[in-house]
């Protein structure tokens, strides 16, 4: 489940991209740093990399898994990384996510 | 020659971030550069021109906002408050002319119609009729838009519904509208970008003007040369064959907006008209067609003859074929030519060619109607050419009509047409809008012509312009240009005529035709060094006006519009 999650994800980066100049644009890497002093991403495009995600997955998996409201409703850190992104939304599909 | 980057000013009242970014990195011609507008404000800063938004100084404005948070009323009506028709409408007058006044500041303003998220139910049943509808609302709403902002120049209204509907329930997100303040999906974003580039090359006479079309299983389905032309799969009871039909109906409409087609197919010509002549169900006849390459050589070399034919550049050519192979080869051969993708289901062709975004044009003209019609004609006179020994007999043949008139209010946007999209004999290149146009010829010291052309085989309609600037004693030509549909008629030397004679008849001592070279106006050129003007530069031509510069012969010049001239002047055929 998860590398078809993070499949989905890269598909979600790779529109996100689409409106990002090339020295921001999030390389389709587990380690790619989406928040955080590290990340390249601003706030616009980390929600839309969000809500991209969520749609793929909607719409690969026809499952909702709430990501956006899931994330703005918890208390918890934003997921770091591309992978901590994948980890949430399984867990999230398998029923342990937060939230 | 890499073209200068369009700067565009985006207003909206919802976060355009996403829009900016897609346009950005979309690096299709032209090139835009976004800046983005102060978010909200969309009515101060169209009214306060001195807002530092204005400094970037863009050529053009996107101004895009939600129905609710530009017209109070509107957002009453969502609430399905009782408002009154008259008060919605005045305030989107107001909105209306909030953008319109906009225009002086810049080149074109566009202007995405409201849109309701796809959720939106409102009344159900009631929504389109009831007085508290919001459907009904917003249909009235769009609709005065329209008629307000229809006369504005430079103001054009993109259909945002349609960039709704292409993406569908999606097209709203909840989730952006809340978390980032906007309300749509990328793909909504997307569609606008593609539509504000269509538009955008439309105005800088980048639109398509020729289709050209291979024949199998393209135009009909099956190989007409195996199976004759009564087996080929068209119409009847049959959807491919319906498809087939409602493909030739849809170019068909192209070819009544202005667009020409042609034909490139590796067939045996005869057996191929002999099919369009006699197949009772094909829609499109060998008098659609402005040329033909029917034979067996590579396909590229065929299109780069009918488009050298035509006289039209690759850059306004589109090649459709069912084939990848030859799709393949012609957009490796000739990158300029437009290949699009094409689907293998024949019953999607219609949708496919509807779908191409490379035909927009900012005005539509009479001469766009009948421009198929004219290049037919234009093959019938290649074909009486073929049979004549000199370009005089050929020219003497045709029975060549020119008439000059002045710029007036009746031909201003044929004529700024002409001047936005002509290239090749165009001595200065200067792009101006119709009102700009119109303004430049009412100076004093200004005067423009526009011309004509007609002959046995048609009307060519207006097909040229030649302006003249003074400045004390001296004439500059500053507009030169002409169609080149109509080249080498002895319309180019009628242009001079008419320029040099208004110079004489103000008591100017010469005029300077002065060539501004681009990558695409050598045949300008080409006509200056045989035009008789004395060359005083590489791009500087001059005429000293103790003498005339003579009507052409060959062609009959009606010049009675010209009030500058003798009354009824007519140059008949000598």
């Amino acid at each position: 489940m998860r590398s078809r999650v993070l499949q989905l994800i890269f598909s979600a980066i790779d529109e996100v991209n689409q409106q990002l100049p090339p020295e921001e644009q999030l390389a389709k890497s587990e380690t790619a740093v989406i928040t955080g002093s590290d990340g390249t991403l601003d706030s616009l495009a980390f929600l839309n990399l969000i809500v991209s995600a969520e749609r793929q997955v909607d719409a690969a998996l026809h499952t909702s898994v709430s990501l956006a409201s899931a994330l703005m409703e918890s208390d918890g850190e934003p997921p770091r990384t591309v992978g901590e992104l994948a980890d949430l939304i399984t867990s999230r599909l398998e029923g342990t996510g937060r939230g | 020659m890499a073209e200068k980057p369009t700067r565009c000013l985006l207003i909206s009242d919802f976060n355009v971030g996403i829009l900016r970014g897609l346009l950005a990195n979309d690096q299709t011609t032209p090139v835009v550069e976004a800046t983005l507008g102060p978010f909200g404000q969309v009515t101060e800063l169209l009214v306060d021109s001195q807002h530092e938004c204005w400094r970037t100084e863009p050529d053009v404005v996107l101004v895009w906002t939600q129905p609710q948070a530009v017209l109070n009323s509107f957002a009453r009506v969502l609430s399905f408050a009782d408002v009154a028709p008259e008060d919605l409408l005045a305030e989107v007058d107001r909105h209306a002319a909030h953008v319109a006044a906009v225009v002086g500041r810049l080149r074109h303003v566009f202007v995405p119609t409201w849109v309701s998220p796809p959720h939106q139910r409102g009344l159900g049943m009631l929504d389109l009729t009831h007085s508290r509808g919001v459907s009904g609302a917003l249909l009235a709403m769009n609709a005065r838009l329209v008629q307000q902002l229809r006369a504005a120049e430079g103001v054009f209204l993109l259909d945002a519904q349609r960039w709704m509907t292409a993406v569908g329930r999606a097209a709203y997100s909840p989730q952006m509208w809340h978390m980032a303040k906007a309300p749509f999906a990328n793909a909504v974003f997307a569609e606008a970008v593609a539509d504000l580039k269509a538009a955008l090359n439309g105005l800088g006479g980048r639109s398509r003007k020729l289709v050209i079309l291979d024949l199998d299983d393209t135009l009909w389905g099956g190989i007409v040369g195996e199976i004759g032309w009564e087996q080929v799969k068209l119409g009847g009871h049959d959807p491919i064959g319906e498809a087939f039909v409602e493909f030739q109906q849809s170019l068909k409409a192209l070819v009544n907006r202005g667009v020409v087609l042609g034909i490139v197919s590796k067939n045996e010509e005869t057996v191929a008209l002999e099919a369009i002549r006699s197949h009772p169900e094909m829609v499109l006849r060998t008098n659609d067609f402005a040329g033909w390459r029917i034979n067996w050589n590579d396909k590229a070399r065929n299109i780069l003859d009918l488009a050298g034919e035509l006289n039209l550049g690759l850059q306004s050519v589109v090649f459709i074929d069912d084939n990848p192979v030859e799709r393949d080869r012609i957009r490796q051969a000739l990158p300029e030519v437009l290949v699009p993708e094409w689907p293998s289901d024949k019953m999607l062709y219609a949708q496919a060619l509807a779908q191409l975004r490379c035909f927009d044009l900012p005005a539509i003209s009479s001469e766009d109607h009948t421009r198929a019609q004219m290049y037919v004609a234009d093959r019938q006179r290649r074909d009486l050419a073929q049979g004549l020994a000199s370009v005089d007999d050929f020219i003497r043949s045709l029975g060549i009509r020119i008439s000059v008139e002045p710029l007036a209010r009746a031909n201003l946007a044929r004529a700024a047409q002409l001047l936005n999209k002509t290239n090749q004999m165009n001595i200065s290149t200067r792009r101006l809008g119709a009102e700009q146009l119109w303004a430049w010829a009412q100076e004093p010291d200004q005067r423009l012509w526009t011309l004509r052309v007609a002959d046995k085989f048609g009307d060519s309609g207006l097909v040229g312009l030649v302006s003249l600037g003074r400045a004390g004693d001296r004439g500059e030509i500053v507009d030169f240009v002409l169609s080149c549909r109509v080249f080498g008629r002895r319309v180019e030397e009628t242009m001079l005529h008419v320029a040099i004679r208004h110079a004489r008849w103000l008591g100017v001592k010469s005029v300077t035709a002065r060539y501004l070279a681009t990558e695409k106006n050598k045949p300008t050129l080409g006509f200056l060094e045989r035009s008789g003007l004395e060359r005083k530069a590489d791009d500087c031509f001059v005429w000293d006006t103790d003498r005339d510069y003579p009507a052409p012969e060959l062609v009959a010049v009606d010049l009675t519009e010209i009030t500058s001239f003798t009354p009824t002047e007519v140059h008949g055929l000598r």
